[in-house]
């Protein structure tokens, strides 16, 4: 458990990082001195490039953790059920910054906290999901029952977000239409885009070899405590 | 041959669940006193003129219907598990999509019952006449129960066997059916206002699509969430 | 007499097993409940699962009757590689540890609904008929939350062999049982032998077990530790079932 492959796994991580902290840094000097100011909004327009990575970020996680929902319970190998534990987990952080940078954002656009807008809106029914797919799966003990109870939910919302989507624009008779960017903010958005989904996906990689290895602590600990040898889940087996 | 023993088995199915209810009252006296209480308080504050009110009553209708039907289907599969009768269902060589669609057909009778009792009580305590067009409201009402009793049924057999079950059941359904609720809630007040607006059929098309996908979904993801 | 029970039980050992059980291992909450177990039960053998508390008796018995889903390891039922299909379900009658009745039901009604789930040709006199059997006529039209342990247990039983399956699975079925249920169920174990019925049951009772088994197969700590075969059957002949 502590020989070679973990070592590994620890020089490719660690440079990886370096390369996704080098976009994200890239990214916040792109959008601080290089997206030009807008005519309207001033500086705290910025605060878009953010708002749309994050919100796209809790999109696609929860789309991701959809397909590794599925793939659990067709393939029944716990190493999807942590991808998609990891990217619920990140998926809800995802869904908090986008609610608080959506909230920023409408403070000073339309100086209140808070507005039933289409977008803010599904955000918030987003974040609800998230939360209560991580409460109904923190409560359940064996790890393949909160597999299989995780997968079912998290297939539940995948086909669910679109239809929020469209209600909440219905609701607010918004019809979705592209806004008009400069040139330049939307290579500034591109960017953004491109590295926070960077860093999320690297998030999600982490936690799910934190999952992981904690799964494999309980089992060490589990067999232990039974005081016999016992069938457990090979290193090979996880990888 | 085999679609007649099916639709044989859906019968009995949801004979036997709607005998039981009827004779031991297990959730629908809790489900009925709970939305008359949501009523009473919901009627007591909107203290609004009738145009306002007849605009707001639609989304307090339908939110008294989720949470006292959440009670009813919390219920539908809490005492299945309890003296091994879930395990007995699994066994049948009875297709899971069919006890889905079985409890999802009790469920919807449930939504019904109480959309018999709450309806009138609406009426009577905001004066909103809303059974003047009884055929759209009627519409609205079938395809509103169906969605709500897909998804319901399917969340309830999932968390039948988890601790705080009840609570855990409200949350997960409420973002869930947040475009049942709003799509029933805007068709409803469009039916009252008496327009005839192709913005109602936008709302009954997003309904109905929600009760073909969740309704397939359930029946394909029910045999996962049977198994132990 | 008892020559003749041991040929005609021999002479069924020939052909390929009703369940067999390879390499079963189940996990639950990470604790190993079954280590790769591995059991075959032959057409026309009663099998006894002993061992003490937590040994996974009744989480093997779940899993031959295909109520609980090994994590490794493959069930195959009446030789069938593909898995368990409806026809082998038809084929399958479990009485666990919880009775699986509905308490708001009437103990006919129980029995009718499990009849027509598993397509009993006329669900109503088979049920009548079950339930004069086990003597619980006089119960009929009493609903089952009004009935004792006792009761509830004959009913179980009643209900999981309402189809007549090939493999009959009893997950401690003497248990709450007075002298005439155990009686009632003593002479099903004979009716189910002479039948050719195969049957697994779970026993804490070693003197129940050896008089009714083939075969004594012991749990322990999820694995199977010894298994014995009783011979013929001294306690019961033919001729008096």
């Amino acid at each position: 458990m502590n020989g070679p492959p973990v070592d590994r796994c620890s020089h490719v991580t660690i440079a990886a990082g370096a390369v996704v902290a080098c976009l994200v840094l890239t990214s916040l000097l792109m959008i601080f001195f290089i997206a030009p100011t807008e005519s309207t909004m001033g500086d705290v327009q910025r605060i878009v490039y953010l708002h749309v990575s994050v919100a796209w970020c809790g999109l696609a996680a929860m789309v991701a953790m959809g397909c590794c929902g599925a793939m659990y319970l067709l393939r029944r190998r716990i190493e999807w059920d942590f991808w998609s534990q990891a990217a619920s987990e990140v998926g809800w952080l995802c869904a908090t910054l986008t609610l608080i940078t959506g909230s920023a954002w409408a403070h000073e656009a339309w100086g209140t906290w808070w507005t039933w807008e289409p977008r803010l809106t599904s955000s918030l029914v987003l974040w609800i999901m998230y939360a209560g797919i991580l409460l109904v799966r923190s409560s359940i003990e064996d790890p393949h029952r909160r597999g299989r109870v995780g997968a079912v939910l998290a297939i539940i919302g995948v086909a669910d977000v679109p239809l929020v989507l469209m209600a909440t624009r219905w609701f607010r008779g918004v019809h979705p239409i592209a806004p008009e960017m400069d040139p330049q903010m939307r290579l500034v958005l591109l960017v953004s885009v491109v590295s926070f989904t960077a860093l999320f996906a690297y998030l999600i990689v982490l936690r799910r070899r934190q999952l992981e290895l904690s799964e494999l602590a309980a089992e060490s600990e589990s067999s232990a405590s039974c005081a016999s040898g016992m069938p457990r889940l090979s290193h090979s087996q996880l990888t | 041959m085999r679609a007649r023993e099916s639709v044989r088995s859906l019968w009995w199915l949801i004979q036997k669940d709607l005998t039981r209810e009827l004779r031991a009252q297990n959730a629908w006296p809790g489900m009925l006193l709970l939305g008359l209480v949501l009523v009473f308080l919901l009627a007591t504050q909107i203290n609004l003129p009738l145009e306002q009110k007849t605009r707001t009553v639609g989304g307090l209708l339908w939110l008294s219907i989720f949470f006292a039907g959440t009670l009813a289907l919390e219920r539908s599969f809490a005492n299945e598990r309890d003296t091994g009768c879930w395990q007995a269902l699994n066994l049948y060589p009875v297709d899971s999509s069919l006890l889905f669609l079985a409890k999802m057909v009790v469920n919807i009778v449930s939504l019904a019952v109480l959309e018999i009792v709450l309806i009138p009580a609406f009426i009577v305590l905001t004066d909103v006449p809303l059974l003047a067009r009884p055929g759209p409201m009627l519409l609205i009402a079938a395809l509103g129960n169906i969605c709500f009793a897909s998804i319901g049924t399917l969340l309830s057999a999932l968390t039948a066997g988890l601790r705080f079950r009840g609570g855990m059941l409200a949350l997960l359904l409420l973002p869930l059916v947040t475009p049942v609720v709003l799509a029933a809630a805007e068709a409803t007040r469009i039916v009252l206002a008496g327009e005839v607006d192709p913005e109602l059929w936008q709302w009954v098309r997003l309904l109905a699509v929600f009760a073909v996908v969740f309704t397939i979904a359930g029946a394909l993801l029910f045999e996962f969430v049977m198994e132990e | 007499m008892v020559d003749v029970a041991c040929d005609h039980r021999t002479s069924k050992f020939a052909s390929a097993s009703v369940v067999d059980a390879i390499g079963i291992t189940v996990v639950r909450n990470r604790v190993p409940v079954l280590r790769e177990v591995v059991l075959s039960v032959r057409p026309g053998e009663t099998v006894a699962l002993m061992g003490p508390n937590g040994a996974g008796k009744s989480t093997l018995l779940r899993c031959l009757a295909g109520a609980a889903r090994p994590d490794r390891g493959t069930i195959r039922w009446f030789g069938n590689a593909a898995g368990r299909s409806m026809a082998d379900r038809r084929r399958i009658g479990l009485a666990g540890h919880e009775s699986g009745l509905y308490f708001e039901l009437t103990a006919l009604e129980n029995l009718i609904f499990a009849a027509r789930m598993y397509g009993v040709v006329r669900p109503d006199n088979r049920a009548k008929e079950l339930l004069a059997a086990a003597g619980l006529e006089p119960l009929t039209n009493r609903l089952v939350g009004q009935l004792s342990q006792g009761l509830r247990q004959r009913l179980a039983i009643a209900r999981a062999v309402v189809h007549e399956p090939q493999l009959i699975l009893l997950d401690e079925p003497f248990a709450s049982l007075d002298a005439q249920g155990r009686d009632w169920l003593e002479q099903l174990f004979r009716q189910w032998r002479r039948a050719g019925r195969t049957v697994c049951f779970v026993s804490h009772d070693v003197r129940d077990s050896r008089g009714l088994a083939d075969r004594l197969v012991s749990l322990d700590a999820g694995r199977i530790v010894e298994v014995e075969p009783t011979g013929c059957l001294p306690a019961f002949s033919l001729q008096s079932a």
